[in-house]
């Protein structure tokens, strides 16, 4: 007879399942997700990064009203871009005061794009010139598309969401002792038992930011991910966007010309209607043509909730009656907006956004804590005769690739930038590229010397990133010497962040070099403590 | 200012409630915490905690006020926990300078 089993026992099964679980989830994707968070914590400052990576482009200035800037471009694409079936206008904002257009070639020459980006500088109404980059783009777009394919990265990104997930849930019901182990932090232990403090600190203060990031992220792709509640309410997936985002529904063109009201009365319009509400993006379908549309939608930034559906208005833009007015006030739509609105930021000002970033480091230190762990407990159980099993040796040089070899492709990339002639072509995938190749070597540098793998990467990454500053200053004349004192905040708030992050890193290098005993503990455990410190 | 505030009661509430906990309490006293300490620490820790909230909700309105004010919980006590291990008796009386400087940084 088999005695029952007391509740206890019962629960410790759970946790056990649960710790196997997150342990698993947490390795399988954990190098993805480490490349996500690393990359999405920058891309909360994306255009501030494509303006480092754009020293030519003027210095921020305050926005031009954005009815004014919507006629300035339509003075540049009526003599541009005439017959081009769709024209997307970025009206100036605090954040990016240029003026972005893009336009639809109605018949690309074969090998070119069908759409054109141009970007103004209100001052002057003048191109800008800089040098061709993907600026923060590319780390915005590496965030969840991973630089592969449509949609096989999306998917990918999605999938490491979900495990994510689950090793968030599993994580908090594997912690036994949340709240008995709220403060503590015992580095001195060393091994496993600090690694694992640091997981749990790392994990516990950030557990609303990691959670909110983590679901709202899938939430992004909901239509992608689960597609069925569309395909019952909606007979083409086209008819589902142009409901979703009205402001992309191409309607159909007129047989005749026919001239396009200035836009600058539309903005006027729509910003009256919203009542101190700004002006944020605006389409304009069938220009000069007989059947075009001005659609205006409001600034996303301004709402939480917008997501991204903010209101818009579409106008008739050959006589100017108003067509249809959306303000997604709908109870889902305000929901979905406000998880993917939290997601994205954009809403957050300046101190609230440096915090975002603070604990979106403090989640990528939680992945590569993790990632730390997980060799460092098998070490510590298997003891010295398994130092050199394959698993180990395998998972560690992967972590130290993935980690420290990260830190060094993001820095290449940003050297890259600078040292690029300016003319070269294609120059953008070439810097691209540099970050790839870069990052390839960090794994066969990885695999080639295990023993210095850790402080040598991380040396390397922090020393990249301490000479940022002075590669701008030898390349540009934007660096520190005059952006501080000109309070030009973009410039010196890279410079100072890579300065900070070359401290950062180069700590962790130091503590990496000290005993061989843990070798691979040493230098997430560093970073655990140094972004606590955040 | 209220910002600074508010950041300051929600460094003060986390280092009591750090210090209303046996094993801390025994890393900065070197005894036992005794039962007539853990309540008024554990009772203050939290409606320091809740006052930053309002602090936050004060400067920037409920929504946008709740939102800033996790962001602030994690670094604050990211912050704590830091400095706790390295040098536990200066972070807790950081706590307690903190408890003190927010509501002069309200009223300012």
């Amino acid at each position: 007879m088999k005695p029952a089993k007391p509740p206890q026992e019962q629960g410790e099964g759970l946790r056990q399942a649960m710790s196997w679980l997150h342990t698993w989830a947490g390795l399988v994707l954990g190098w993805v997700l480490f490349a996500m968070f690393l990359t999405g914590t920058l891309a909360f400052f994306r255009p501030e990064i494509t303006h480092w990576m754009q020293p030519e482009a003027p210095a921020r200035q305050a926005p031009m009203p954005a009815a004014q800037a919507a006629e300035l471009a339509q003075r540049y694409l009526a003599g541009h871009a005439p017959d081009a079936t769709r024209w997307f206008i970025d009206l100036p904002s605090p954040r990016e005061p240029q003026l972005g257009l893009l336009y639809q070639v109605p018949k690309p020459a074969p090998g070119e794009r069908g759409f054109k980006r141009v970007k103004l500088d209100p001052a002057t109404g003048q191109e800008v010139h800089a040098r061709q980059t993907r600026g923060g783009d590319f780390l915005y777009r590496f965030h969840f598309e991973l630089e592969m394919g449509f949609p096989w990265g999306r998917w990918l990104a999605s999938i490491a969401g979900m495990f994510m997930l689950v090793a968030i849930l599993s994580g908090i019901i594997t912690h036994k002792k949340i709240f008995k182990d709220f403060f503590t932090f015992r580095p001195a232990k060393g091994g496993q038992r600090a690694w694992m403090d640091g997981h749990n600190v790392l994990s516990v203060l950030g557990l609303p930011f990691h959670l909110m990031i983590t679901f709202s992220g899938l939430v992004i792709f909901m239509a992608m991910l689960l597609p069925a509640g569309i395909s019952a309410a909606y007979d083409t997936p086209r008819a589902f966007t142009n409901d979703m985002f009205p402001a992309f529904a191409q309607p159909k063109a007129g047989p005749g010309q026919a001239p396009l009201m200035p836009l600058g009365r539309f903005v006027e319009q729509a910003e009256a209607q919203w009542q101190g509400g700004h002006a944020g993006r605006m389409v304009v379908s069938n220009p000069g043509r007989e059947g075009a549309v001005v659609s205006v939608g409001r600034e996303a930034s301004e709402r939480v909730s917008y997501g991204r559906v903010a209101p818009s208005m579409q106008f008739d833009g050959v006589n100017g009656t108003l067509l249809a007015r959306h303000d997604s006030a709908s109870a889902a739509m305000v929901t979905t907006g406000t998880v993917i609105g939290l997601h994205l930021g954009l809403f957050a000002e300046p101190l609230l956004r440096w915090l975002y970033f603070a604990v979106s480091l403090a989640g990528t230190a939680m992945v590569g804590t993790g990632l730390a762990l997980w060799v460092a407990k098998r070490r510590q159980k298997a003891g010295a005769a398994a130092q050199q099993a394959f698993s180990l040796r395998l998972v560690d040089a992967l972590n130290a690739g993935s980690i420290a070899g990260l830190c060094v492709a993001l820095a290449v990339y940003f050297w890259a930038n600078r040292l690029l002639p300016a003319e070269l072509a294609g120059r953008s995938a070439w810097e691209t590229r540099a970050f790839f190749i870069a990052w390839g070597l960090t794994f066969l540098y990885a695999f080639a010397r295990r023993a210095r793998m850790w402080p040598d990467l991380l040396a390397l990454a922090a020393g990249l990133a301490l000479a940022l500053p002075v590669l701008n200053a030898a390349t540009t004349a934007r660096h520190l010497g005059v952006s501080l004192p000109a309070g030009d905040w973009v410039m010196a708030g890279f410079d100072l962040t890579a300065l900070a992050s070359g401290v950062l890193l180069a700590w962790m290098a130091h503590k990496a070099r000290k005993p061989r005993a843990q070798p691979a503990a040493r230098p997430a455990r560093a970073r655990a403590a140094a972004l606590q410190t955040r | 200012m209220m910002s600074i505030a508010a950041f300051c009661l929600a460094y003060a509430g986390f280092a009591a409630l750090c210090l209303g906990m046996d094993r801390h309490y025994e890393t900065v006293f070197d005894r036992a915490l005794p039962r007539r300490h853990r309540l008024p620490l554990r009772a203050f820790g939290w409606a320091a905690l809740t006052l930053s909230l309002c602090a936050s909700a004060a400067v920037w309105g409920w929504s946008y006020g709740t939102v800033e004010w996790i962001g602030i919980l994690s670094l604050a006590g990211l912050l704590l926990i830091w400095f706790v291990t390295y040098r536990p008796q200066a972070a807790l009386a950081a706590g307690g300078l903190c408890a003190a400087a927010a509501p002069v940084l309200a009223w300012m």
